[in-house]
């Protein structure tokens, strides 16, 4: 029974298992890079301007596209307000159903701005990104007025009024001729104007007959809508009309773009200068038109004014004293901005001018690798500043040196690199100047130093230490072991320790009854018995080997030296009587 | 003395015989575009669809190729030799899929004289079938869609030698990954891509597919409809050249049926293996 379970069991996890891979396989993932959800919002946006249907069917696909759940509710927005676009677009919604549709629409919109941040900051590499979220932002602006004009559209469709112009684009300057068609005839037109949406730029004298009333209205000068106008130079306006009919008040209007262009200046200037150098700039205008502007330095210190300048087709050469303008070290903008006028827009333009420091021409010379009697590096410093400098030269090694001197003009230091026989010194060399002429300047390299006096005092101490250390190698573990850490007292005590477990044999006994019957043998064959220093093998073979001449002696000494050994360090212990039987053998055959 | 041959060790040998060779049988085996692999790249549905296997790409001179579907999905390069075959085949009127790694496409493509250029996979994250790179793509002849496994993109000459027609593309959210890092950077393709052309060679065609997968089991359940059509009641011939140098994978291919293991061949190589156990025993024993 257990085991049926077993199976069904079994049986049944393959089978979810299998569905789950089958669903898997079928339905996509959500999408999660942010990167691509960018690109495709681009490529949207980018058809619904174009007018293409193809960007309503990319934007239902989206819309069905799963995106990860925290971007889910914006995606959804974003896309439903691009459907709702294209519906409004087809004329799928009229009159007041419209105008609904068109806040839902404006409302996806704003939207917009938020869920490309959002992308944007989700997207694997931010920079790249930044290029793509630039560039639709650019696209929303314009399909923000494509919506805007739709809402004219809209708004007239039930107007009694019809609002048209001579065109829909001019350009700065031109006259916009306007033409408001009056279908009611109980409709009085009271105003014609352009507004930018939020201020009216200023009404104008228009002449009605029985159907329609005309008007021709200058374009608004550019500094009055430079506020609006895009990066392209493009601003939308509105041109309204305001008619009363009976008791309503009507106001239709028409949306048509002004371009303004941007000023063609030049700006002329070295990309470097040294500290204390004049800055010749060259500034003239490419148009034949005079404008008023300003030059000005931007830089770590802030912003400084130059000058008012007028720029004209004549170039202008300006002289700046950098040492008047708060120029300082590296990255300096020089700004040059001109001011609206009617035609043209607020316009500047920057040069970066690296100002450099001001360092006197001296010659550095450092050897790279150099072999010294006591470690010490030369240092030659030649130039002829004109002033007094003070040099600092510094070596960082082992210990860190510094010498410094006076330079008028050469000046020749030593600094010592190195203690050690051989290494590697960092030195830097500064140069300062008190009178403030010239900048501080500053010279790094890497040395490497043989120190011939270190290297054989090394040599001698390593000699010396290895013929004073021979054979007593204990003697100096005991040195390092208890002298360093606990003075005279304790090395004291470390050398009786030592001469005590050496002596111990002797003094406590060999702790083996075999090793004192083979020594008590030892004294009856030999005169001399194995030293602190020998092992007893060592003593066999130097001294029972050549005093003892009988074989047979010297075959029961060797045998008893190995029960000895093995009563001492074996686990086996041998048996005492074994070694008192050889014992009595060797006195019998001495006996013999 | 020569000892007598134990009975026990000779049914050892008769044992262990029959349990490799039931094991090499048995035993799954993990090989991309293999009849008998059941993985996401191998062929083991397309092979139960009353398919021929080809040990040798010569056999297809055996068949008539008017009426015969030559599928060549592979992960190694073909020789000289095999890709004449291939080429003959589409000459004399055969139809042949070719599909696998970008090296083998692209090797196909410049046999036929077309210098083709790799810019890299394909993914799709709006149109796949649970992974991006498992992408839906549209056959424009056959008004269909098909599924295709790791697709990737190919630069054909703007002036190729033959004619060539693409006919399967990737849909419009599709892009060429040219970075390789399975992500869309910026500046990358975005837009539907030819994954699928039909190259005229002869009296025959070669529909040449730039994936890793058209006819394998992991997308197959999906392109019935489209190979249905494709095929047009051609009899399939599926390319197990490769299979024959190795051995073991040879005589598993021999061991298992269309539909199995084949317990004849099973039954027919142990009797033999045991005669001739018995035999070298009974000899061994008489000396």
């Amino acid at each position: 029974m257990r085991l049926v379970a077993t199976v069904a069991v079994i049986l049944l996890a393959t089978l979810i298992l299998q569905t789950l891979l089958v669903e898997t396989l079928s339905t996509p993932q959500p999408v999660t890079d942010c990167t691509y959800l960018l690109a495709v919002f681009k490529k949207v946006l980018t058809e619904a301007l174009d007018g293409s249907p193809v960007g309503e069917y990319y934007a239902r696909v989206m819309l069905e596209t799963r995106v990860e759940p925290t971007l889910s509710s914006l995606h959804e927005k974003v896309y439903r307000a691009f459907l709702k676009y294209y519906s409004l677009l087809s004329g799928e919604y009229e009159g007041s159903e419209a105008l609904r549709i068109l806040g839902e629409v404006y409302e996806g919109v704003d939207s917009v701005t938020q869920y490309l941040q959002r992308l944007h900051s989700c997207s694997q590499d931010r920079e790249s990104a930044y290029a793509l979220r630039a560039s639709a932002e650019l696209m929303l602006e314009e399909l923000k007025s494509r919506i805007w004009e739709l809402e004219a559209v809209i708004s007239q469709r039930d107007s009694p009024l019809t609002i048209t112009t001579n065109r829909d684009t001019y350009r700065a300057g031109e006259d916009v001729l306007v033409t408001v068609a009056v279908k009611n005839s109980s409709c009085m037109v009271s105003n014609i104007y352009l507004s930018t949406g939020v201020e009216v730029l200023g009404n104008t004298i228009f002449q009605c007959n029985s159907t329609e009333c005309n008007a021709s209205i200058p374009t608004p000068p550019a500094y009055l809508v430079e506020k609006y106008v895009g990066r392209e130079g493009a601003v939308k306006i509105t041109v309204m009309a305001e008619a009363v009919c009976g008791e309503m008040v009507y106001k239709p209007y028409r949306r048509i773009t002004v371009l303004y262009s941007r000023p063609r200046i030049a700006l002329e200037a070295p990309s470097k200068i040294t500290r204390g150098e004049y800055l010749n700039l060259t500034i003239y205008s490419e148009t034949s038109v005079e404008i008023p502007g300003i030059v000005s330095v931007r830089n770590r210190a802030g912003e400084t004014l130059i000058g008012n300048i007028t720029i004209a087709p004549t170039p202008l050469v300006i002289g700046v004293n950098t040492s008047m303008y708060n120029f300082t070290l590296g990255e300096n903008l020089i700004r040059l901005c001109v001011n609206s006028t009617e035609t043209t827009l607020s316009y500047c333009i920057d040069k970066p001018v690296f100002y450099e420091p001001r360092h006197p021409r001296l010659e550095i010379m450092v050897p790279s690798m150099i072999l010294t009697t006591y470690g010490e590096i030369p240092v030659l410093i030649q130039g002829d500043p004109g002033n007094d400098l003070l040099v600092e030269v510094e070596s960082k090694g082992l210990f860190t040196n510094r010498v410094s001197s006076i330079l008028n003009i050469n000046c020749s230091l030593r600094v010592l690199g190195s203690v050690l026989p051989l290494s590697l010194a960092e030195v830097v060399v500064s140069v300062r100047d008190p009178s403030g002429y010239y900048d501080p300047y500053s010279y790094t390299t890497r040395v490497v130093v043989f120190n011939t006096l270190s290297l054989i005092l090394t040599l001698i101490l390593g000699v010396s230490s290895t013929i004073i250390l021979r054979d007593r190698e204990k003697v100096f573990f005991i040195f390092l072991e208890k002298g360093l850490r606990g003075g005279v007292e304790k090395m004291s005590r470390g050398i009786r320790d030592l001469t005590q477990d050496l002596l111990k044999p002797y003094v406590t006994g060999l702790g083996s009854a075999v090793a004192l019957i083979y020594y008590k043998l030892l004294r009856r064959l030999t005169q001399r018995l194995p030293l602190a220093y020998e092992t007893l093998r060592e003593h066999y073979s130097l001294v029972v080997e050549n005093v003892v001449g009988n074989r047979r002696v010297k075959e029961l000494a060797w045998k008893l030296l190995i029960l000895a050994e093995k009563d001492m360090y074996s686990k086996e212990k041998p048996n005492i009587e074994e070694a008192k039987e050889v014992y009595e053998s060797v006195l019998s055959e001495e006996g013999a | 003395m020569r000892r007598e041959p134990s009975p026990i060790l000779a049914y050892s040998v008769l044992l262990g015989l029959l349990t490799a060779l039931s094991l090499i049988a048995v035993l799954p085996t993990n090989l991309d575009y293999y009849v008998l692999d059941t993985g996401d790249h191998g062929y083991s549905t397309l092979y139960h669809e009353s398919s021929l296997t080809l040990y040798s790409l010569k056999e297809l001179e055996k068949h008539q190729a008017e009426s015969a579907l030559l599928v060549v999905g592979r992960d190694r390069l073909l020789d000289k030799g095999e890709l004449d075959y291939v080429i003959n085949f589409s000459e004399k009127g055969g139809l042949a899929i070719v599909f696998g790694t970008p090296e083998v496409i692209l090797q196909v493509l410049k046999t036929l004289g077309l210098d083709a250029e790799l810019e890299g996979y394909v993914y799709d994250p709006v149109f796949n079938a649970g992974d991006s790179r498992i992408v839906v793509a549209w056959d424009t002849r056959l008004n269909t869609t098909l599924v295709i496994d790791t697709p990737f993109a190919l630069r054909l000459p703007s002036t190729p030698a033959l004619a060539v027609h693409p006919i399967v593309y990737t849909s419009n959210f599709s892009f060429i990954d040219e970075h390789g890092d399975g992500l869309y950077t910026v500046g990358e393709y975005l837009g539907e891509v030819p994954v699928g052309f039909e190259i005229e060679v002869g009296r025959g065609f070669m529909l040449i597919v730039s994936a890793k997968g058209v006819l394998t089991n992991r997308v197959l359940e999906f392109n019935r409809d489209w190979f249905s059509a494709v095929r047009a009641g051609r009899s399939i011939l599926i390319d197990q050249s490769w299979v024959r140098p190795n051995l073991l994978l040879y005589m598993k291919s021999l061991l298992h049926g269309q539909h199995g293991i084949s317990p004849f061949y099973l039954a027919f190589i142990t009797l033999i293996a045991t005669v001739a156990i018995i035999y070298v025993a009974r000899t061994v024993y008489a000396e």
